[in-house]
């Protein structure tokens, strides 16, 4: 039997995500979300800058390229020109949180019907590995050799804190995307509850965008590479180190999508 | 894509030249029905292959490993 | 009418959608006007006025509605400008067309409010990093800002790529009659926007070609179409029909004083003219070169330290002399005509 393949993805196309990555089970998730509520075709997905942009190759519905950090602005425009599309961006912490700060706290202020999706994994992962303003004390980047925040720097900066002060936003959780490792007698395992739970963040926050409401979901995930650690490894962080700093969670749910 | 000859109740159905052999599947998969195989796709990767009689038993069809793939390499799991 | 009414006028008569702005002086009136405008809700078309966070939420906004396939406009001035030249290098890559009225005033930094001409070489050169080109318009009444208005909408649609109006605080703030002839709102072609892909193939908006071979073809195609952009250079020529004593290059309100000059140095008996380009890129190079051949010598006019001097010496290999008008000062007409010796 032939098994009915996801058409908002090219079919003989990969996506140039590092093995274990999460960015492309986020993007499976929203291909999954939108075929769910039948809207692929009326889509528009708006990259942003760092491995979210990777997308393009990969995923099959409308798609803007903005620049570092615009996502928002750019949605924005669009959704209040052809109100009947679903706009939607993958942006990095970096992106949203470091040099797109200003452009995501308006689209918060305004509440403009978009969706943000934040994939966060602590560093700046395109470039490099760098500190981005995510970063906890005790991983190391390459522009913190020594795995400790400079202390001007402050503490890492937590993205649905900031937009919980914002009632334009209808929709603001946050959730682990990562598969949590499970450690049995004999060997090791990995849990599918993360997955599901992220694909209904994923499919609940765009149901609030078709209410009319700003959404924004913000997903734990790893950067193995970036961080130097194995697949394992890096997974065992998100569900030792991060989560315990990031805490998930619904912070909102206006129009009760989540029901 | 990869199909196993073997009969079973349910069957994983695989787009290995996606697969790049992260094993996260491998290790979710309860009764042990998935190993990275020994041939390369084009990736340069060794892709996930499928048994029916897996180290634990016989695949349930609890598509697992569907929802923890990033590759979207695994495309679904139906029955056989 | 105000030079910054008869361009909201002519924006939204021309079919403008969208609105992006911040306000910054010189410029704002064009906004307050187009303010002025949306709420009073004549025009079907003027979907969306917004005040924008900062110039460069402005220009993402341009770029995301010039991407869905939209009419849009901005106005800024010098300051705003260089905030916008990142997102203008990503449309002119992504080939999204909008239009930005640049009022230009005294630089660079914050410099002053007063009318200057020095964003010119910033326009005309690269307007963003990576080798960007604009489609560059200076008018010198208010009547051919509003024309300009509407024809740099419809070269930016058929070019696909961002158009700038180069004026200055003089054509924006100064009364003068108009002409206007209500037309259609433009209905540009865009089958390539991104608004949903409905059953169609999906379109993509995109700058990043990570593979050497497919950013140099799409710089190959850019290139193209820049040398078919070329025809489209537009000018104006007084007094070029026999040989000349002096040419006189100028453009924007420069050339108003520079036109007032040749008059009266025409009535004094010297033979004197003026080329004036509007569009700035392209540039009527081939036209200029022409002309100057009858002339035996060429003076730029404008408010900056001889950018088009600059210009002229890279398009055509002529060298003009040069008077320039620094710091918001308007050319004297007194200077300008003693020029010609």
């Amino acid at each position: 039997m032939e098994v009915k393949q996801l058409s908002t993805f090219f079919p003989n196309a990969a996506n140039t995500y590092c093995p274990g990555c999460e960015h492309g089970l986020l993007l499976k998730f929203i291909g999954m979300a939108l075929e769910e509520l039948g809207v692929v075709d009326r889509a528009v997905m708006v990259g942003s800058v760092g491995c979210s942009t990777l997308a393009y190759k990969f995923i099959n519905v409308d798609y803007v390229q903005a620049p570092h950090g615009r996502a928002p602005s750019i949605m924005q425009a669009i959704k209040l020109l052809e109100p009947e599309s679903v706009v939607f961006a993958i942006q990095g912490d970096g992106d949203a949180l470091s040099i797109g700060l200003q452009e995501l706290i308006n689209a918060a202020n305004r509440g403009i019907p978009v969706t943000v999706f934040l994939y966060n994994n602590m560093v700046f992962g395109m470039t490099g590995g760098q500190m981005a303003p995510t970063t906890p004390n005790g991983l190391k980047t390459t522009t913190t050799p020594g795995g400790i925040r400079y202390k001007y720097l402050g503490p890492p900066l937590d993205a649905c804190k900031i937009l919980s002060g914002f009632d334009g936003v209808k929709y603001l959780k946050r959730v682990i995307i990562t598969p949590r490792p499970i450690y049995t007698k004999d060997r090791l395992m990995y849990s599918s509850k993360e997955a599901i739970e992220s694909y209904r963040a994923v499919l609940n926050a765009l149901k609030t965008q078709l209410n009319g409401g700003f959404s924004f979901v913000e997903f734990l995930g790893t950067c193995n590479v970036n961080w130097k650690m194995t697949i394992e490894e890096s997974k065992k962080y998100v569900h030792e180190v991060t989560a315990k700093m990031f805490r998930p969670g619904l912070c909102r749910d206006e129009f009760g999508v989540e029901k | 894509m990869y199909r196993s000859v073997l009969k079973g109740k349910y069957e994983v159905i695989i787009n290995t030249e996606r697969c790049k052999g992260c094993e996260i599947c491998v290790h979710a998969c309860p009764q042990q029905n998935l190993e990275l195989g020994d041939d390369v796709n084009g990736l340069g990767y060794h892709p996930v292959k499928f048994s029916f009689h897996g180290k634990a038993g016989d695949c349930t069809g609890c598509n697992i490993c569907y929802w923890v793939c990033p590759e979207y390499a695994i495309l679904g799991v139906v029955k056989a | 009418m105000q030079g910054a009414e008869a361009i909201a006028f002519a924006a939204a008569e021309s079919g403008l959608e969208a609105y992006f702005g911040y306000p910054i002086t010189p410029s704002s009136e064009i906004m307050e006007n187009l303010a002025a405008i949306y709420e009073k809700g004549k025009y079907g078309n003027f979907r969306v006025f917004f005040q924008t966070s900062s110039e460069i939420e402005s220009i993402n906004m341009l770029f995301g509605a010039g991407a869905s396939g939209h009419i849009a406009m901005t106005a800024t001035s010098g300051p705003g400008l260089s905030l916008m030249a990142e997102g203008i290098s990503y449309s002119f890559l992504s080939q999204v067309p909008f239009l930005i009225i640049d009022v230009n005033r005294g630089g660079p930094g914050l410099g002053n409010v007063e009318p200057e001409q020095s964003d010119l070489s910033f326009v005309y050169w690269s307007l963003g990093h990576g080798g960007t080109r604009v489609i560059a318009m200076s008018p010198f009444t208010v009547s051919e800002a509003m024309t300009l208005v509407k024809k740099g909408f419809e070269l930016a649609f058929k070019y696909r790529m961002p158009a700038v109006m180069l004026t200055d605080g003089v054509i924006v703030h100064m009364y003068e009659n108009i002409s206007w002839k209500t037309s259609e709102p433009l209905r540009p072609e865009v089958s390539w926007s991104a608004r949903g892909r409905g059953n169609g193939p999906r379109h993509e908006i995109n700058s990043i070609y990570l593979e050497p071979k497919d950013l140099r073809a799409v710089k190959g195609d850019l290139l193209k179409k820049l040398e078919a952009l070329k025809k489209e250079a537009a000018y104006e020529c007084y007094y070029c029909d026999g040989p000349l004593d002096a040419l006189y290059i100028s453009y924007g309100i420069s050339a108003r004083i520079a036109l007032d000059a040749v008059r009266d140095l025409r009535r004094s008996g010297i033979r004197a003219g003026l080329f004036r380009p509007i569009t700035i890129y392209p540039f009527a190079g081939e036209a200029l070169a022409n002309v100057a051949k009858m002339a035996k010598k060429l003076v730029t006019v404008e408010m900056n330290e001889g950018q088009m001097a600059k210009i002229i010496k890279a398009e055509t290999g002529l060298e003009p002399e040069g008077l320039g008008y620094l710091g918001g000062e308007v050319p004297r007409l007194e200077e300008v005509m003693e020029a010609w010796r």
